[in-house]
């Protein structure tokens, strides 16, 4: 269920950001980030890609790097044990070859395609919208509606919180529903029992007065017990003892 | 060869005193430059000379006295701060702390298990005095400038000590640390215009209103 | 043999190519024969294809290079996965250890896009079909995947080749419950990644019942048909997968070996037929139950061989 969920969630995310018509309209004009913030970007993405889709290329490296482990475990004396190789962990080479394959075809394709299908701009029309005479672009799904289905499902594990209007009268006036779902484990578990223990070790603030000099200070102590405590004490104050 | 590496790790010994005793910002600077072109010179005196240590020995040459006090004479030029006034800990006291902080590693460096080259006696004891020298003015000074030179001290000495493991440790990290401290002390200079612009002056003590 | 291999090879994606659309003329015959039409003659998908593919196309102002991507890249995606399988019990022209994963994810790849070109058209139309066919294959897909493990199981093997063919034969008699229930949970599989009753009704004409449908609303022209192509092109290839539990048999005879498995499948889009003829479309509500339902019969399968084969 990984998988698809995984598609799931990037479907929607990648949806509602990017693709359709702007949900809400722009407050300000957006400008693109100059081209020194955009190719750093690019080229860490691109790596990510590579790696991702053609693993293959990625293996001899990770492969120097687990040897070099293998050959510290040999200094300490007694045979060496070589760490596994990554390569029969997975069919890389397979998924590598049949990656490669699908994106040149895939890039083939949407040439084609594109080319076969090409409109000019003046041309093109709105969307279907099966006769209804006004949609706007609030009509559109966003990512709390694309998941609305996938969260009633899990429902028991996710525990959605809404807040719905309750209406009172014959024809009430204005109304919000608003609904989020917290991250369970974080916001459910983690954070209220760390909360709890902040609260219980709030007398040891008297440690931490602001000033540099004392931080320093409590380093210094620290680095010259760990120094002093790899020496016996008794060694240390031999050679002073007779003098 | 013995002779003159101790002749200068005494120098160095001295010019710690001279860091700890003085308040002018100026002379400071100086000083720990002509500390810094004294262990430059080093690598090349306690190990046989070969290329990787004639390139240390540059690099840190050039590094510790011409680039770094460049950049700290640049910070200072925009602040009207000449002299330490008001140290936490005064000159007389913080000079007895680093004479017992000498004797102490005189005396005790020798016990400590350490490796590498030890041809040179006075290496480890006089590592370990520049490193808690080091740490004295860091810790007794309010000045943010002055903490800077505190902190070159104390990279001082840690080289002096990484000066034993050359053989052992690979060039690249060597000029790793050097480039570590190149990038420390560019960072550290931002920061202490930025502490002048926002407080009007280098006193480390209005850092504490950073406290929550 | 070698030879049979590269025969089996070359064969593989002709069939692959120009079989699907025959199977969507069996089903809309066998639905026509139920309600006692004549119905659309069994070529007619492809009369259909080729006029798609002459046709022009409008666009809408909204969609960006991603609502022509996705049709080609489904494609690309449901083909490939078409040459992981072995059809005719033989092996598949590309088989390696733990390509039944690959072959699960590119199908998930190629819902992916179709549904990234659905939302690039910023209609609600094809975001509520979108929405509801990634829901769909969340649940659907540990139904397929726990089938397979059950098949990898009882056959030993680790790839789509090594489950299907001789091994089904023994499977049957001595896990026949197993193969009992993963037959039925595949079977469901196949309906609801094809978007056949009871999940959707491909013969709707209402926006608010479809869910493959109106995903691919806005496509016209020839993407329209690389996208009906595309479609009927995974009905073959999961059908494929029905038919190598059903037909364990494994004729040497070329050509006798690719006839059987073309009069199985056949025989696999007839029951699609008489399923969606007898069945109506299933409540939005209940179909996460059934497909819960699905999870649960190849779950079971799979639970009962760990009992009988340690």
């Amino acid at each position: 269920m990984i998988g698809a969920l995984a598609a799931a969630c990037f479907v929607k995310a990648f949806g509602a950001v990017f693709l359709g018509v702007a949900r809400r309209p722009h407050e300000r004009e957006p400008v693109e980030a100059p081209r020194t913030m955009l190719v750093p970007m690019a080229a860490l993405a691109l790596l990510c890609a590579a790696i991702g889709l053609l693993p293959a290329l990625a293996v001899p490296f990770l492969d120097r790097a687990a040897a070099t482990w293998s050959a510290a475990a040999t200094a300490g004396g007694g045979a060496p044990v070589p760490l596994r190789t990554l390569a029969p962990v997975g069919p890389l080479g397979w998924i590598t070859v049949l990656s490669a394959a699908l994106w040149v075809g895939a890039a083939a394709a949407v040439l084609l395609l594109r080319r076969r299908m090409r409109v000019e701009d003046d041309q093109r029309v709105p969307t279907w919208d099966c006769g209804y005479a006004a949609p706007t672009a609030r009509m559109q799904y966003s990512s709390s509606s694309f998941a609305e289905m996938l969260v009633a499902i899990f429902r028991w594990a996710l525990r959605p919180r809404e807040h719905a209007p309750r209406l009172r009268e014959l024809f009430p006036k204005s109304a919000h529903h608003r609904s989020h779902v917290d991250d369970v484990v974080l916001d459910r578990w983690f954070l209220p029992v760390l909360r709890w223990i902040a609260r219980k070790l709030l007398w040891l603030r008297f440690l931490q007065p602001g000033r540099i000099q004392l931080y320093i200070l409590y380093v210094l102590i620290a680095v010259l017990a760990l120094a002093l405590s790899t020496v016996p004490v008794g060694e240390l104050l031999k050679g002073l003892v007779p003098r | 060869m013995s002779a003159t590496a101790d002749a200068l790790l005494v120098f160095v010994l001295m010019l710690n005193f001279v860091v700890l005793g003085s308040g002018r910002i100026r002379s400071l600077i100086y000083t720990v430059a002509a500390q810094g072109v004294a262990l430059g010179v080093l690598p090349v005196l306690v190990h046989p000379a070969g290329l990787r240590e004639a390139l240390v020995s540059i690099g840190a040459i050039v590094l510790k006295s011409a680039v770094i006090p460049r950049m700290l004479m640049r910070a200072m030029a925009d602040l009207p701060v000449r002299r330490e006034v008001q140290p936490l800990v005064g000159f007389r006291t913080s000079l007895v702390l680093g004479a017992v902080a000498t004797a102490a590693s005189l005396l005790l460096a020798s016990r400590l298990p350490v490796l590498g080259n030890t041809a040179v006696r006075l290496l480890v004891p006089a590592s370990f005095a520049t490193v808690l020298c080091g740490f004295i003015v860091l810790i007794a000074r309010v000045k943010a400038i002055t903490q800077v030179l505190g902190y070159l001290v104390l990279e001082n000495g840690i080289f002096l000590f990484g000066l034993l493991l050359l053989d052992a440790m690979p060039f690249l990290v060597e000029i790793g640390v050097l480039l570590d401290l190149f990038v420390a002390i560019f960072v550290m200079g931002i920061i202490i215009n930025h502490i002048h612009r926002e407080f009007s002056s280098i006193s480390t003590e209005r850092l504490s209103t950073l406290r929550e | 043999m070698m030879s049979d291999r590269a025969v089996d090879a070359a064969v593989q994606p002709l069939l692959l190519l120009l079989l699907p659309p025959l199977l969507l003329g069996v089903i809309v015959k066998t639905k026509a024969a139920f309600a006692g039409r004549v119905g659309a003659p069994l070529l007619q998908p492809y009369h259909d294809l080729w006029k798609l593919l002459r046709k022009g196309a409008v666009l809408s102002r909204t969609t960006t290079s991603v609502f022509l991507a996705g049709p080609a890249i489904t494609w690309v995606a449901v083909v490939l996965a078409g040459l992981l399988v072995p059809l005719a019990g033989g092996a598949a022209p590309i088989r390696f250890d733990g390509d039944l994963i690959l072959f699960a994810y590119l199908l998930a790849l190629g819902r992916f896009f179709t549904a990234l070109a659905a939302l690039d058209t910023g209609s609600s139309f094809e975001g509520m079909g979108a929405a509801r066919e990634m829901t769909f294959a969340c649940l659907a897909e540990p139904a397929l995947f726990l089938g397979l493990l059950a098949l990898a199981r009882t056959s030993g093997g680790e790839s789509l080749s090594d489950l299907f063919g001789a091994p089904i034969a023994a499977s049957w008699s001595s896990a026949t419950p197993t193969m009992v229930l993963v037959l039925f949970g595949l079977f469901i599989v196949l309906l609801v990644e094809n978007s056949r009753i009871p999940f959707d009704d491909p013969n709707t004409h209402l926006e608010l019942t479809m869910v493959h449908e109106v995903m691919v609303l806005d496509h016209g022209g020839p993407a329209l048909g690389v996208v009906l192509h595309g479609a009927a092109v995974k009905l073959l290839v999961l059908s494929s997968l029905v038919v190598g539990l059903v037909v364990p048999v494994r004729v040497d005879a070329a050509p006798l070996r690719w006839a059987l498995f073309v009069a199985a499948t056949l025989a696999v889009a007839v029951a699609v037929g008489v399923v969606e003829s007898t069945m109506a479309r299933l409540r939005l509500l209940y179909v996460p139950n059934l497909l819960m339902g699905a999870c649960l019969l190849t779950g079971f399968g799979f639970l009962l061989l760990l009992g009988t084969h340690p």
